[in-house]
Order: C-alpha cells, then sequence, then structure tokens
C-alpha cells in the first residue's frame, strides 16, 4: 500500500506533466507535423539531456540490470563504458545531425539515409528495421513496468493492471501532446529516478554497513568474485568488450534517441548534451551496482535476483522508503515506454506511409496516422507483455542486431564520400543476417556477440561494394551532404 | 590557435577511448587491489573511463570554438 502512495503520486504527476502542452495550447492553434514529431526543434539543453538520459535508463536498468550485477557480479558495468561511448557519438553526431536536420527537414534515419543515398528504398529498408526493432524493446519495457506494480504493490495492482495502467497514461499524454509532452514528462521522471534510487540505495548502505568504506570493505571480503571479471558464471572478455561498442555505438541509432539529436535547438546544445551523457553515465547506474552487491551480500541466494532491491527494505531500510523506490521504478519504465510509443508512431508515419504514398497528405492526416500507429503500438505492446517474455536484459541485447547496423552507415554517409547506395543497401542486409546468423544459428565464438559479427560483415561490405559500384548521383546527394557535415 | 591542435585533442579521445576500453589494458586494470579510496581497482577503472573522456571532450569543444573565433 505505501509503494502504491509514491508510484501514484508518479502516475498523476506523469499525466499532468504529460497533458499540460496539450491543453496550455490556444484551442484554435492546430497542431503541427513539427511540433507533434519534434517539439517544433526546440529544445534547449536541459530538457535534450534529460529526455536522452530518462530514455535510454529503462526497466531493464532497475530490474534486469539489478539481477545481472546480483547474480553475475560486476561484468556488467560495461554500462558506464557504454554509456559514455554513446556521449561520445551524440558529441560529434548530433550538431550534425540537427544543422542537417533543420536545414533539409529530416526528422528520422530514414530521411537522411534517403537522401544522402538517393535511395527511397534505404529509407523503406531503414524505417522498416527501426520498426521491428523497436516492438521488442517496447514489450520489455512494458513487461517491467507491470512486474514493478506486481513486485511493489506485493500483488495488490496485478501485472496485467499495472501494465495497462502505464500504456494508457502514456498513450494519452503522447496523444494530445506529442514530443513536447514526452520531453517534458521525461524531464519529471529522469529527476525522480535519479534522485530516488541514490536515495534508497545510500539510506541502506548507510544503515547496512555504515558508510561508503565499509560497504566496500564488505563486498571485498564477502562477494570478491563479483568484484572482477569473469564473475561467478564465468562472464567472457569477448562479451564484456563487444557489448560495450555494440552499446555505446549503437545505442543513439535507436529511432527515439536518434530524433532527440534532430529534436535540438541548435548544434552548440547538442555538442554541450553530449558530453553531459557522457559524464552522467556513471552517477546515474553506480546505485543499481551498488544497491545489488549489497543484496548480494547480505541476502545471498535470492530466487529472484530481480527483487533484490526491494528485499532490502524493511530490514535495512524504513518501510516507507518502499514507496520512492517505487516510483524511481516507475519512472524509470514510463520515461522509456512513452518516447518509443511515441517514436514508433513518427516512426511508421514519416518512414512508411509518406514513402509509400504518392502524393503527401496535410498535415491533420499525417498527425492522425502518427496517432493511429502509436495507439496500435501501445495495443500490440501491451498484448505481447502479457505473455511475460523472461530474460529481460538478453531481449533487449539482441534487439541491438538491427540498430547497430545503421553506425556504419551513418559515419559513411557524414564522413566518406565515395559510399554509395549500393553498398549502404547490401551493408545493411549483409550485416543484419550475419547478426541474426550469429545470434540463433552459429551462436558466438569466444563471447563476442552477435550484433557484433554483424557490425563487421556490414562495414566490409559497406566499404567492398561501394568502392566496386559508382555514387548515385553527384549534386544533392553524395557530395553535398558530405561537405555539409563535416 | 591551430587546426592540428583540435585534431591532436580529438586523436587523444579516440586513443583513450580504445586504450581503456578495447585493448589488453582493460584485463590489466581487472582487479580489486589497490583499492584507491577503498573502491575495488576494476569499478574505479569503469567509472573513471566516462570522467576522463568528458574532460577530454571539455577540452575539444574548447579548443575547436577557439579555433572557430581565430578564423573568424
Amino acid at each position: 500500500m505505501t509503494a502504491l502512495i509514491g508510484i501514484s503520486i508518479v502516475l498523476i504527476l506523469t499525466l499532468g506533466v504529460g497533458l499540460a502542452p496539450a491543453f496550455s495550447r490556444k484551442a484554435k492553434q492546430a497542431l503541427s507535423v513539427n511540433e507533434y514529431f519534434l517539439g517544433s526543434r526546440g529544445m534547449g539543453p536541459v530538457v535534450l539531456f534529460f529526455t536522452s538520459m530518462a530514455t535510454w535508463y529503462s526497466s531493464s536498468l532497475f530490474l534486469g540490470a539489478v539481477a545481472e550485477v546480483y547474480a553475475k557480479g560486476i561484468g556488467w558495468i560495461f554500462a558506464f563504458t557504454s554509456t559514455a561511448i554513446s556521449g561520445l557519438v551524440f558529441y560529434f553526431i548530433a550538431p550534425r545531425m540537427q544543422a542537417l536536420g533543420q536545414r533539409h527537414r529530416f526528422v528520422t534515419q530514414a530521411d537522411f539515409f534517403a537522401h544522402r543515398f538517393d535511395s527511397r528504398l534505404l529509407g523503406l529498408l531503414v524505417g522498416l528495421v527501426g520498426t521491428v526493432c523497436m516492438i521488442p524493446y517496447i514489450t520489455i519495457q512494458v513487461v517491467g513496468v507491470g512486474l514493478i506494480f506486481d513486485i511493489f504493490t506485493d500483488g495488490l495492482v496485478p501485472f496485467w493492471l499495472g501494465a495497462l495502467i502505464a500504456v494508457a497514461i502514456c498513450a494519452l499524454f503522447i496523444y494530445f501532446g506529442g514530443m513536447t509532452s514526452v520531453a517534458w514528462t521525461d524531464v519529471l521522471l529522469g529527476i525522480v529516478f535519479v534522485t530516488s534510487i541514490w536515495f534508497v540505495v545510500g539510506m541502506i548502505l548507510f544503515d547496512a554497513f555504515g558508510g561508503f568504506g565499509s560497504f566496500f570493505e564488505a563486498a571485498r571480503t564477502r562477494v570478491p568474485e563479483l568484484l572482477t571479471l569473469p564473475g561467478p558464471k564465468n562472464l567472457e572478455w569477448g562479451y564484456f568488450l563487444s557489448q560495450t561498442w555494440v552499446i555505446g555505438l549503437g545505442g543513439y541509432m535507436w529511432p527515439h534517441l536518434y530524433m532527440r539529436m534532430v529534436a535540438a535547438r541548435s548544434a552548440r546544445d547538442a555538442r554541450r548534451v553530449g558530453s553531459l551523457i557522457t559524464l552522467a553515465s556513471v552517477p546515474s547506474q553506480l546505485p543499481v551496482v551498488l544497491g545489488a552487491l549489497a543484496a548480494a551480500i547480505l541476502i545471498p541466494s535470492l530466487a529472484s535476483p530481480d527483487t533484490a532491491l526491494i528485499s532490502l527494505i524493511g530490514d535495512y531500510a524504513p518501510l516507507w522508503t518502499i514507496a520512492i523506490l517505487g516510483a524511481g521504478g516507475i519512472a524509470a519504465s514510463l520515461s522509456t515506454i512513452n518516447s518509443l510509443a511515441h517514436s514508433q508512431g513518427v516512426t511508421v508515419a514519416q518512414d512508411l506511409y509518406l514513402r509509400l504514398v504518392k502524393k503527401r497528405p496535410s498535415e491533420s492526416r499525417i498527425i492522425a496516422v502518427s496517432r493511429a500507429f502509436v495507439l496500435i503500438t501501445c495495443v500490440i505492446a501491451y498484448a505481447a507483455a502479457l505473455t511475460k517474455p523472461t530474460f529481460l536484459w538478453t531481449i533487449l541485447a539482441n534487439t541491438y542486431s538491427g540498430v547497430i547496423q545503421f553506425f556504419p552507415l551513418m559515419i559513411a554517409a557524414l564522413f566518406w564520400s565515395k559510399a554509395t547506395k549500393q553498398g549502404a543497401i547490401a551493408a545493411l542486409i549483409v550485416g543484419l543476417v550475419t547478426a541474426l546468423l550469429f545470434s540463433y544459428v552459429i551462436g558466438t565464438p569466444w563471447g563476442i556477440v552477435a550484433p557484433a559479427w554483424g557490425f563487421v560483415a556490414n562495414v566490409l561490405t559497406l566499404i567492398v561494394v561501394s568502392l566496386i559500384t559508382q555514387p548515385a548521383r553527384d549534386g544533392v546527394g553524395v557530395t553535398t551532404v558530405s561537405r555539409e557535415a563535416t | 590557435m591551430s587546426r592540428s591542435l583540435t585534431q591532436r585533442v580529438l586523436w587523444l579521445l579516440m586513443a583513450v577511448v580504445i586504450a581503456m576500453t578495447a585493448t589488453p589494458i582493460v584485463i590489466l586494470a581487472n582487479r580489486i587491489t589497490p583499492s584507491p579510496l577503498g573502491v575495488p581497482f576494476f569499478l574505479l577503472w569503469c567509472g573513471a573511463i566516462p570522467l576522463l573522456l568528458w574532460i577530454l571532450m571539455v577540452l575539444h569543444s574548447r579548443v575547436s570554438s577557439l579555433e572557430g573565433e581565430s578564423k573568424s
């Protein structure tokens, strides 16, 4: 019941903040596509930073990462480095994407690739891959939020109802407010997540160990196997290093995260946010690691490691802190669900619908299509979540097989004028097929994750095919964008 | 401010990120001791990478904007 109070407050605040932009708009003022899709490309550094960060951190961090550290040890902290690398990617690519996006009215990666390589087919393929990859991603977020409701309220709000409430709230404010609503709710949810988890984990560490120094001393003596690789589950170096780079390079290739690059108000803001993302990677993820290690020391052999943090409350923190932790968990989930659902609506409307219709529809028609797909996405994700797929983190990691394929194309599009559309299309297909082969048929030699193999195949294919084919067209595509970008 | 300085910072940034995350140096850092401030060494190593990258990014940003100013 206590947790339900904290969760309810977050839900009400989220709904209020989410609906505020929609209702503050003058009644006669129609919502434009630019506003609904990208918040009128006016995101300042604070909003841009929080929406990028809150979207990145999800229920996979709150539940999956806690379970990973608890059971397998510190190997999961590749997340510190991968998030830092993703900040570096943002730092270098976002200012260019923002500038090009403003000039050419790009909304998604597909727009950029289709323009740069002068290929409608490539635009469709990129849109399709992005859309397909986002379905499992949003599904696990809905599973996460349902589990959080179930666990924190001790079954008072069952999984199906919790997931339904969360999805319905997100669908409601996305429907009316679009990107502006999503971004402002992310600011709220990002602050709630970071402060709540630091507060609760800090209380546990001080109550159970008396401070950080004695906590680390206890960790060194009681769970030393969790503090280095390979850890109790024999985690391979190939996994650790390849996962670092796959998530680092592929993270901002997710359609919903890429859209934040082009939604920036200026290139300068985008660059500043890139460096902040790198700086914030440790403070926002460290409490999860500390909390999981504390649970491993204090309550070893938990049957369900996902619940490690909550299991500490009661014995090592006052019962009321469960409300704060529950609020943090819900915040982590909602901030990702809203961005994914909104982005799915935008991607389908912009990359698939607009590319397939012959005559450009009216603004209101485009928004209606996007809204319809936001709702459809929410229904599909909710229905899929009811099957409760397990291993949240593993599912999320596998979806990188698709999005990591955009990174070589992005770099080539910006910096290599010899890249051709044939090379880009072949690279995307070969990379994707290779990643799927390693994922489901060959396995992962030396622990190197399947998306990394796909990435290597993609790069090689892009270089070889581009060199043996002629540039698509001199002028608008190849030369101009490469020159504009540098 | 010469253009080569911006490029040098850029190369330094790339070298640091690759050296600290994708070379055998990472394997050497995989240890509990020494534990500065009581923090296990590998945890400290992984936590230091983002901080170091951030410092280099700020440096790169400053150098490139100074270069832009001197050009204009």
